[in-house]
């Protein structure tokens, strides 16, 4: 791959600093006029003046090509999910329900659109949480809820934080998938 | 947290909001935490840290991996030949099937316009780094299962069942390959057309590359298109699917765009420059340059 | 046009030589389903990104000025005032192509680092037409080697057959000998005691003994038929006056013990 890169410097750096014009320049393929020229002339601007090359720029504008460049404009916005025909998608993604569902509680979408329910390991992986964020309304309702739903899911009595601060639910243990499937049938 | 009202009462009002008072949202007075500045050598004064004599003191210890005599570890075991030129062999960064139906669920692919690596980067869908010897996307078939999208796409890579998915589903797909000073262009078109250079043509691929990208089943961008049309209807007969006719279809003309081989960017040739500021693209018309420039 | 692109792309802004790029209000990175009745106090402090640190629009250096570092003189940064700014750099950007002797030397360049693509599918013609001859070769060699596969095979069964049989003829004699023995002495021998190899030896003198006395009677018969045909012979040309020939040898050829 040294040669393409090589290429790309050369394209680069062509007649950049005077010594690497020297050298280019020692090489028989360029004209002995062009050397003269550059020995007589150490103004950078003239030292470009080809004689084998037309005054005037050689070149036509085209305004209607940049449409192609527009294309090319980093996105950096999140855009809106578009309609489907139907949910699922093929993905599997559902939308809120709308209105949302009577709760005293409420858990919002993501900036993705996503049901934001997380895992967190410690550095060595012996302790495992699920994280529910975004929490808006009574936090101990829905807490109150967890509490009736996980012992089915994990056999035992779920042990949980509560911060309200922060607006999040640690449950201890992996329970992610279903979290998040229990989460969307509560129409969130 | 908006506090209705002002003074008192308002700050009455911005307590009956904020949560409850708890170990983990409330901190000390100020200065309660403060220590009482350390003397000079206070702490560590007679071997400051460094033990009792020897290596440890003087930082004389041996260099990592010396084993006081014996043959180090990473000597003794032999080196093998699958791990010759590791650092330099040629990456592709997989983008699954069900990764891309997922972008396209979430409007962050647009199908109506064939995909190439430029729009997968600028929509953040994969990252690319040609300084870490990436050469492309390799489209693995993971969600082949799931996967409905009608797309025209390029990748560097494909399988066959990646290949057959897509076509399947009435898409088309070809597999390019980009030179690294082509890849940092897909990457950051913008930042390039910046530096004021003219867009260059893409180089051929390597040698060792040329039969991949020549071979009809692989859909090589290099390959003789009447040939890849019999691969396609090939590969449909041998994974059981009837492949839809795209010339009766109205995305016909978007499902055939393809670019030049020697074409970096969509709708853009080798040698034009863009004007950013005036919204404009420069074209030369000096022969000797059209003449570099083409395919 | 500019403005245009700053506005929409905020982060590009340092792009344009517009200052003045508005603030982005609210949260527009938010998708419309993050949003929730009990949102009112969530959508108020979000973090906005400041404005690009370095904001070098319009700035051209003064190449008379020798303050000015070196690389704002050259001919790259000129491209990317020129890229930058546009028309704004006073730049103008045909010397963003390659003049006509660096073309020269790009094609150079070109010619003799780089194969085309039909230098390249030669090269690999070549390449799979010595794999497939290698291939052809040893293809050949093993169907060689296959056509002799029998008969060694057959040769290596014969092999082991006659060591078998000689395996079960030493058995057997040893078993012979130890009932010679037990017949001799009245008891069972183990066959490495003294006398057992004593016995042994001694019948194998007798059985070497026995063997050429059998060899004897055998020339002595021999000789004797010899004498015969002579005898016969001579009678024969007594009688029919022919003449026979005298020089066979009256003993047969001594053959190795």
């Amino acid at each position: 791959m040294a040669a393409p890169f090589r290429k790309f410097c050369l394209h680069m750096s062509v007649r950049l600093s005077p010594g690497f014009q020297a050298g280019r320049c020692t090489t028989p393929r360029v004209s002995a006029c062009l050397c003269s020229q550059q020995a007589t002339s150490p103004s950078p601007e003239n030292s470009r003046t080809d004689p084998l090359k037309p005054a005037q720029p050689e070149f036509i504008e085209s305004k209607a090509d940049f449409k192609w460049v527009e294309r090319l404009m980093p996105r950096y916005q999140i855009p809106p999910v578009p309609e489907h025909p139907h949910y699922p998608t093929p993905s599997g993604w559902v939308p809120p329900t709308d209105p949302p569902p009577d709760l005293p509680y409420s858990v919002r979408r993501t900036r993705f659109s996503q049901i934001p329910v997380y895992e967190k390991f410690n550095k060595d992986g012996s302790r495992k949480q699920t994280i529910i964020a975004h929490i808006e309304g009574d936090i101990w309702a829905l807490e109150k809820e967890l509490e009736e739903f996980l012992p089915a899911v994990i056999g035992r009595n779920p042990a949980m934080q509560v911060n309200e601060v922060t607006r999040k639910v640690v449950i201890k243990g992996l329970v992610t998938e279903e979290v998040k499937k229990w989460l969307l049938e509560k129409g969130f | 947290m908006a506090a209705a009202g002002k003074g008192t009462r308002g700050a009455l009002n911005a307590l009956k909001n904020l949560p409850r008072v708890a170990l983990t949202n409330i901190k000390a007075m100020p200065g309660a935490l403060t220590k009482a500045p350390r003397r000079m050598g206070g702490k560590k004064k007679r071997k400051c840290g460094r033990g009792h004599k020897g290596q440890g003191q003087r930082g004389t210890r041996p260099r990592l991996g010396f084993e006081g005599g014996n043959t180090p570890f990473y000597l003794k075991i032999p080196k093998y030949g699958y791990y010759d030129d590791h650092s330099r062999r040629r990456q592709y960064p997989p983008l699954s099937l069900n990764r891309l139906q997922y972008l396209i669920d979430m409007g962050r692919v647009d199908t109506t316009e064939p995909i190439d690596l430029a729009s997968l980067t600028i929509s953040h869908a994969v990252k690319i780094n040609p300084k870490r010897q990436h050469y492309g996307i390799n489209l693995v078939e993971e969600g082949a299962d799931i996967f409905q999208a009608k797309i025209n796409i390029e990748v560097q890579y494909a399988s066959e069942l990646a290949i057959a998915t897509v076509e399947r589903n009435g898409g088309t797909i070809s597999t390019a390959y980009y030179d690294p000073m082509a890849l940092l262009i897909l990457c950051n078109p913008i930042g390039f057309f910046a530096k004021g250079i003219p867009i260059p043509k893409r180089m051929l691929p390597p040698e060792d590359l040329v039969e991949y990208y020549t071979n009809a089943e692989t859909r090589g961008y290099l390959a003789d298109p009447q040939e890849i049309q019999k691969a396609r209807l090939a590969l449909a007969e041998k994974y059981g699917y009837k492949l839809p006719d795209l010339s009766l279809e109205e995305q016909f003309k978007m499902m055939s765009i393809r670019k030049d081989p020697r074409q970096i960017l969509f709708g853009l040739g080798a040698g034009w420059l863009v004007d950013l500021n005036r919204k404009t693209v420069l074209k030369p018309t000096d022969p000797d340059l059209l003449e570099f420039y083409k395919s | 046009m500019a403005t245009s692109i700053a506005r929409e792309f905020p982060r590009l802004a340092f792009l344009c030589h517009f200052r003045n790029v508005g603030p982005c209000l609210g949260s527009s990175t938010a998708s419309e389903y993050c949003r929730t009745q009990y949102d009112s106090c969530m959508q108020v402090a979000r973090y906005r990104a400041p404005p690009f640190p370095l904001d070098r629009s319009r700035y051209i250096p003064d190449k008379t000025d020798p303050k000015t570092p070196d690389f704002q003189k050259t001919l790259k940064f000129d491209r990317k005032l020129w890229g930058r700014h546009g028309e704004a750099s006073g730049l103008d950007p045909s010397m963003c192509w390659p003049t006509k002797a660096e073309l020269a030397d790009l094609q150079e360049e070109e010619r003799d680092w780089y194969l085309t693509l039909q230098e390249m599918q030669q090269n690999i013609a070549v390449k799979r037409a010595a794999q497939a001859e290698a291939k052809l070769a040893w293809e050949k060699r093993v169907a060689a080697n296959m056509a002799k596969m029998p008969k060694l095979i057959e040769q290596v069964h014969e092999e082991r057959r006659q060591k078998k049989e000689q395996l079960e003829e030493a058995k057997k004699r040893k078993e012979r000998l130890i009932g010679q023995a037990r017949e001799r002495l009245g008891y069972n021998v183990h066959p490495t005691s003294p006398k057992f190899v004593a016995m042994v030896e001694e019948i194998e003198k007798e059985e070497r003994k026995q063997k050429k006395k059998e060899k004897k009677a055998k020339q002595e018969a021999m000789k004797e038929a010899f004498r015969a045909a002579i005898a016969a012979a001579e009678a024969a040309k007594v009688q029919d006056g022919a003449d026979i020939n005298l020089d066979i040898p009256l003993k047969p050829h001594k053959t190795d013990q």
